[in-house]
């Protein structure tokens, strides 16, 4: 295992209208290391990323990037850290997918030329690169995902944060996420996912935190947290089919009992 | 959809367009400087010009406004701009021609209410419209052509500090989200409208939506704002240019400055 990239100890963060998102929650992740939030509806798990984005800062308790203090490192975290968030239009806010993507580029006054051949290289890896004059609201629902995770790769940030990536998206995007996630992970890039969809979580994750009403409820293996029926229960989840699978086979049964 | 409702949305959709079109990254190979003062300059000049005793000088700036619109490939976001724009101007002068003193050519009776349409009115109202129309298209005309952008860094020259030139490029952004949330808004209550819509029926939707359209408008913006400072990775939205860089000059720069000064003294000495 690397050493620790981002974590938090006890961190509160409460919402101006009063809501308490999140209640003394203390993480970490190590480089290399594929994270998944779990946790139903409002849970915290977007106030989580946000905070460890360093885009919302906490009510109590503090957030580290390699050991030192958010706070300290200021809108340098952003360059490590970036964040996909689960709305693409939210993420998504130039004329074309273009400026879109070299937004960050042009923020940190690259060169025009060489901004234009990033962009077209990553818009080549990502199958993109015939979407590039597009305006971003013009798109498919998938293609919007595809583009907000290029905004983000294009800087090259060694933890990438993704808010319910694989929400409303179809089987084939599902793939090339994991498969965004595999060749991430290869090259030592980290990875926090809030995510509700335990087949992705179970596929992807090497450790997973479940969170209930702003609190860590558990942690621990994928597998071990999404075999518990209890902590599907209070977390609103359900079993990954994969894993129904394997137990379906161990057991050989049809069916596993007390299971719909 | 029925045509009326669809006016509407066909009529935000519009503005949308041409926003999207006006905000797309150009490089004209004009300094923003040169841009920035072109633009005050040439606006200025057409809304500044009485059109009226009627010449073919009147009809310069429209014409300047579709060579330059043809030559940003932007003729078709023009047009429809144009004919927004004579829309309200029709709508805003039409008082002109009831409040102008002179002959009369039609008036209008009811009970002891008299409105009479003057001769006079009707050419202030024509003048008044053909110098708002020459002004307006002129500047979308222009600011297609060298992009706004480029406008926005010309910004730098008047505030150094890259306040104002930072404030209008968040607008630019913002506008475009404000008209999406309302065309959600609309399409969401029109789908859940059951009775037969009348002619006002979305445009009252409109006006009943507007507290709902801020507050949504204020949600999305707050979203797009931390999702533009996770991209920010100098920590802020940095200058969009440098006072050195607004006035790197060029052929094309002196070219247009020529041009414009021929433009200016047609308009002004009235020499055709």
């Amino acid at each position: 295992m690397g050493r620790e990239v981002l974590s938090c100890r006890g961190v509160w963060f409460r919402y101006p209208d009063g809501t308490e998102a999140l209640r003394g929650v203390s993480f970490s992740v190590h480089q290399g290391e594929v994270v998944v939030l779990l946790g139903p509806n409002g849970a915290g798990k977007t106030t989580l990323l946000l905070v460890l984005a360093g885009l919302l800062e906490p009510s109590k308790g503090r957030v580290f990037f390699r050991g030192r203090d958010v706070r300290e490192l200021g809108p340098e975290l952003r360059k490590y850290v970036g964040l996909v968030f689960q709305d693409p239009d939210d993420q998504l806010f130039c004329p074309t997918v273009f400026d879109d993507i070299a937004f960050a580029l042009r923020q940190i006054g690259l060169p025009e030329e060489e901004i234009r051949i990033r962009v077209l290289d990553l818009a080549r890896e990502l199958g993109i690169e015939h979407l590039l004059d597009k305006a971003p609201y013009r798109l498919s629902y998938g293609e919007k995902k595809k583009v907000a995770i290029a905004t983000v790769l294009i800087y090259g940030p060694e933890v990438l944060l993704m808010d319910e990536p694989t929400a409303s998206l179809s089987p084939r995007y599902v793939r090339f996420l994991e498969e965004l996630v595999a060749e991430g992970v290869d090259s030592g890039r980290t990875f926090v996912i809030a995510t509700q969809d335990v087949d992705f979580a179970y596929e992807v994750a090497d450790y997973a935190y479940v969170l209930v009403e702003g609190r860590v409820e558990a942690e621990g293996r994928p597998g071990e947290l999404l075999s518990d029926p209890e902590l599907l229960e209070k977390a609103e989840l359900r079993e990954p089919r994969k894993l129904s699978e394997i137990l379906l086979k161990r057991t050989g049964l049809a069916e596993l009992p007390g299971r719909p | 959809m029925r045509a009326h409702k669809g006016l509407l949305m066909r009529y935000l959709g519009s503005v949308e367009h041409v926003l999207e079109k006006l905000a797309r990254e150009r490089d004209p190979g004009i300094a923003p400087a040169t841009s920035i003062f072109l633009l005050i300059l040439l606006v200025s000049v057409a809304a500044f010009t009485s059109p009226f005793p009627l010449r073919p000088g009147s009809f310069l700036p429209l014409l300047m406004a579709i060579v330059l619109s043809l030559a940003s490939r932007e003729l078709g976001a023009f047009l429809r701009l144009a004919g927004i724009a004579s829309f309200f101007l029709a709508v805003v002068s039409l008082p002109l021609l009831f409040i102008t003193p002179g002959t009369a050519f039609w008036t209008l009776r009811s009970g002891p209410l008299e409105l009479s349409a003057t001769w006079d009115g009707a050419f202030q109202a024509l003048a008044f419209a053909l110098r708002c129309l020459n002004a307006v298209c002129l500047a979308v005309a222009w600011t297609s052509y060298v992009g706004f952008n480029n406008l926005i860094r010309g910004l730098h020259v008047i505030d150094p500090t890259g306040t104002i030139p930072s404030m209008v490029f968040l607008t630019t952004r913002y506008v475009p989200l404000s008209i999406r949330e309302a065309q959600k808004l609309i399409a969401a209550r029109e789908a859940r409208t059951l009775r037969e819509p009348r002619l006002n029926t979305t445009w009252l939707l409109l006006a009943s939506s507007c507290g709902d359209l801020f507050l949504r408008t204020f949600h999305r913006a707050w979203k797009v704002n931390l999702a533009m400072k996770s991209r920010c990775l100098s920590g802020s939205l940095t200058s969009l240019t440098s006072l050195k860089d607004c006035f790197r000059l060029g052929a094309r720069d002196v070219l247009w400055a020529l041009l414009a000064l021929a433009y200016v003294l047609v308009m002004t000495l009235r020499v055709i």
